[in-house]
């Protein structure tokens, strides 16, 4: 115990904090905590960093690690509550008001709540003229997750999704005790061109 | 004045990239064109001004003394490979030429990719062969998902995941050979260990940094344990880039095998029988499934796992002629694989679905086609008159003294035509309907493609001598056993094929349906680096 | 005893992507595995006693801690959070495409559903 000074003494102390916080990041399940570990461990390896003597390391450590990598974690985990739906109906199937909600909305507010998702319900004009042949291109392409129409001529509502998403599965299972709610699910087309 | 080539050779294709992507005209994709005829002219006049001397082609950037900067090198084994890059790369960019909207973007990474691999080639620095390794690591996961439909994404994130623990292995074998030997430069440290005194702590070191080093480069090079990213990767990408990934990025993976054991050729590592098994169990895993998948680039992708174990097991011998076996038959393959993936590109792109029962009658559709894929197909089973055959002749003589070994490279191979007569059920039957398309570059590029395979299976032996020096009048075209032996493969091929796959039992089933999750393909990664540590290190 | 810490966090980075259910879970173990290892590699550089490898008027008797570690490792800080931002975006596609991030779910669809 002969050389241990107070500087060795910190790093050896930071070093296992760091063991300890590597253990707890892999341990725990909700994600929004890990990102606060994650800050905390970029900041604990930059004072190492200054420890051992490179302290230009520790300057991009810490720009890098504390302040733009959790932004963009918190960016991404974000995106990933959201479930977009297209109002191409045009009426009082899905309607937020204080008074009434429609069908539609109470169905979809359900689904939403019990996969723990944020519902967000579009109705921009020059999105929902485009023609019924357009619905899978949009799905494709776009953010959108599920397009309502209404067929008019049987009086049923039609809402489209994917079928490679597992939430078109899980809506189409929540749907099955509404008898004018009927679920359409694209293929894919892929050939790999 | 040729010195500042390899320089040139990097830079321009990044250049034009940049000026490809930031002007936005529809005309600046000739630069593409500009820019690879300017570096092939390049590559063949530095060729001419070669001499074979080794201080002649050593080029520090910079500067610097050359224990610190970095420095690139060239000899007959990177000019082969830069040769061999910069022809693929002709051809995908001739078959790509006009496939639409996002050209630009497309183009921007392509010649980025380029670039990068060339720069990867000729580079003499441990740590410049990292940073070079993670940008195509990048550039590769951001080209698999480029169509941005289907199944890319996962593949795309399974294919990045895995690959940069696998470099980040490769990153601490650096730290390792840095702190023991004091530079990162590959020639300094290879004469550093020639000189061969060595206290036995830096000893261990050397060999742990040897199994570290190795871990990173079997994860590029879709070796057995870590080989799961390629099938899906390959499987989904779109047809021009799975030809270039399965004929020139997996070979980046072996040209680093041949220099690290180049590098570390004075410390007696005894590599040739870990590396012969695990070539041996990546060959046959791969041909076991590319019998049971349905869908065309599936089994191209699977194939390429073979095919690249075959090459373990020819590179993985201490006897300079069986390594120049293994690497004669990187080069065919990927003159083969290319042409084989670019063919069944147009294949699927005019019939608009993958799998190979819905396919029938491309013999009488697109017969020109059917005629280069049927030489590509000749090419991989190993038919005589066909390069295919060369390669694998010389690894059967040179293993032709153990038993075992021999009759493995026959299963692959018998495996191996199992497979194509079942992928060549494609060309019979009746003509569909509804089929119309005429593309003159696509068509363009697989004839050059299946000539240069023809003319490398004929005059094997100008070419051998001439380039590499090596003599290989030992394997000869008009053999009766080397037909007899191809037929004798066919025609086993042909009854395994029609009384067990085409019935498709439930073991095939399950087999196809097998896949290796992703926390099982990284438990399996750490595994392989804890057997390669108790093998090299403490045997 | 320092170097031997720094490769148990690695081994423990690891041992996390083994385990990880979904994908942003793989994404934080391949953070912690980067920063392990770029721990690592200024450990091992690092001089007891030196100073900071900074150009000043004489030189110092106790030695310079070794610069050129510092400036390969600033290169790899950048090239990781260049990967991280990649990976969290295919993790946002795959996740419009499939409905889920878990790996299971995801691994397990068939091609073509």
């Amino acid at each position: 115990m002969g050389n241990l000074d107070m500087l060795s003494l910190t790093a050896y102390a930071l070093q296992v904090l760091l063991i300890i916080m590597a253990i707890s990041i892999v341990v725990h399940k909700n994600n929004g905590t890990i990102i606060i570990l994650i800050t905390t461990f970029s900041l604990i390896t930059a004072s190492l960093y200054v420890i051992n003597k490179a302290p230009d390391v520790a300057i991009a450590e810490v720009a890098i690690g504390s302040a733009i990598i959790p932004l963009i974690y918190v960016i991404s985990i974000s995106r990933q509550r959201e479930f977009i739906v297209l109002d191409k109906a045009m009426d009082d199937f899905i309607i937020a008001d204080n008074a009434f909600t429609g069908v539609g909305y109470v169905l979809l507010k359900r689904f939403t709540d019990f996969y723990h998702l944020e519902l967000n319900i579009c109705n921009d004009v020059r999105l929902c003229s485009l023609g019924a042949g357009r619905d899978q291109l949009l799905c494709e392409q776009t953010n959108v997750d599920l397009i309502v129409t209404k067929d008019d001529e049987r009086n049923v509502y039609i809402l489209k999704g994917k079928a490679s998403s597992v939430l078109t599965y899980k809506l189409e299972a929540m749907a099955r005790d509404y008898d004018n709610i009927e679920v359409v699910k694209f293929k894919d087309r892929d050939f790999g061109d | 004045m040729m010195l500042y080539v390899p320089i040139a050779l990097i830079f321009i294709p990044v250049f034009s990239a940049l000026i490809i992507y930031l002007i936005k005209a529809q005309s600046i994709r000739y630069l593409a064109f500009v820019a690879q005829i300017a570096m092939t002219v390049l590559a063949i006049l530095y060729y001419e001004a070669y001499t074979g001397q080794f201080a002649d082609t050593f080029f520090v950037i910079g500067g610097w003394h050359e224990r610190v900067g970095i420095s690139l090198i060239n000899d007959e084994l990177s000019l082969s490979f830069v040769f061999l890059s910069l022809f693929i790369w002709w051809m995908v960019l001739i078959y790509t030429f006009n496939t639409g909207q996002n050209h630009r973007t497309f183009l921007f990474f392509l010649m980025f990719l380029q670039g990068v691999f060339l720069g990867l080639l000729q580079t003499n620095d441990l740590f410049n062969m990292f940073v070079f390794l993670e940008l195509m690591t990048i550039l590769v996961a951001i080209l698999v998902v480029f169509k941005k439909a289907g199944d890319s994404f996962r593949a795309g994130i399974y294919y990045l995941l895995l690959n940069i623990s696998g470099v980040m292995m490769f990153l601490i074998g650096i730290i390792l050979i840095y702190f023991t030997f004091g530079t990162i430069n590959v020639n300094s440290v290879q004469t550093v260990i020639a000189a061969g005194e060595l206290v036995s702590g830096d000893e261990v070191a050397l060999r742990f940094a040897y199994v570290l080093l190795m871990a990173g480069i079997s994860v590029k090079a879709a070796l057995f344990p870590v080989h799961s990213w390629l099938p899906k990767a390959h499987g989904v990408a779109m047809s021009a880039i799975s030809g270039l990934l399965s004929g020139l990025v997996v070979k980046g993976g072996l040209y680093l095998f041949l220099r690290v054991n180049q590098m570390f050729a004075g410390a007696n590592i005894d590599y040739a029988l870990f590396f012969y098994i695990i070539g041996a169990l990546t060959a046959v895993i791969g041909v076991m499934f590319a019998l049971t998948q349905k869908d065309m680039k599936q089994v191209l992708a699977y194939h390429t796992i073979s095919q690249v174990g075959i090459v373990m097991m020819g590179l993985s011998h201490y006897d300079p002629q069986t390594v120049y076996g293994g690497l004669l038959h990187i080069f065919n393959h990927a003159l083969f694989k290319s042409l084989l993936f670019l063919g069944a590109g147009v294949i699927i792109k005019a019939y608009k679905t993958k799998k190979i029962k819905e396919i029938r009658g491309v013999m009488r559709t697109m017969p020109v086609v059917s005629i280069f894929m049927i030489i590509g197909m000749l090419s991989i089973t190993g038919a005589p008159f066909f390069n295919g055959f060369i390669s694998k002749s010389i690894i059967k003589y040179g293993i032709q003294d153990s038993g075992i070994k021999y009759w493995i490279l026959f299963i692959v191979n018998i495996g191996t035509a199992t497979s194509f007569i079942k992928m060549a059920q494609v060309f019979f039957g009746p003509k569909p309907m509804t089929i119309r398309l005429r593309s003159l570059e696509q068509r363009i590029a697989l004839m050059t493609l299946a000539f240069a395979c023809v003319v490398l299976g004929n005059f094997y032996i100008p070419i051998s001598t001439g380039f590499f020096g090596v003599d290989v009048s030992h394997v000869s075209v008009f053999q009766w056993e080397a037909f007899f032996d191809y037929a004798v493969a066919l025609i086993i091929g042909f009854c395994f094929y029609k009384l067990v796959i085409e019935k498709d039992p439930l073991t095939v089933r399950k087999i196809r349906e097998f896949n290796l999750s992703f926390e099982m393909s990284n438990y399996l990664f750490v595994l392989y680096v804890a057997v390669m540590t108790v093998y090299f290190v403490l045997l | 005893m320092n170097p031997l810490l720094t490769f148990v966090v690695i081994l423990i980075g690891f041992y996390g992507l083994s385990t990880s259910s979904n994908i942003i879970k793989s994404v934080f173990c391949v953070t912690i595995i980067e920063s392990g290892v770029i721990l690592l590699f200024l450990n091992l550089g690092n001089l007891d006693g030196g100073v900071i490898p900074i150009i000043g008027d004489a030189l110092p008797v106790g030695g310079i801690a070794d610069p050129l570690p510092q400036a390969l490792m600033i290169t790899t800080i950048v090239i990781g959070s260049t990967v991280t931002a990649l990976a969290l975006m295919l993790c946002i596609k795959v996740f419009h495409h499939y409905g889920t991030v878990e790996w299971a779910e995801i691994l397990s669809r068939e091609s073509g559903k």
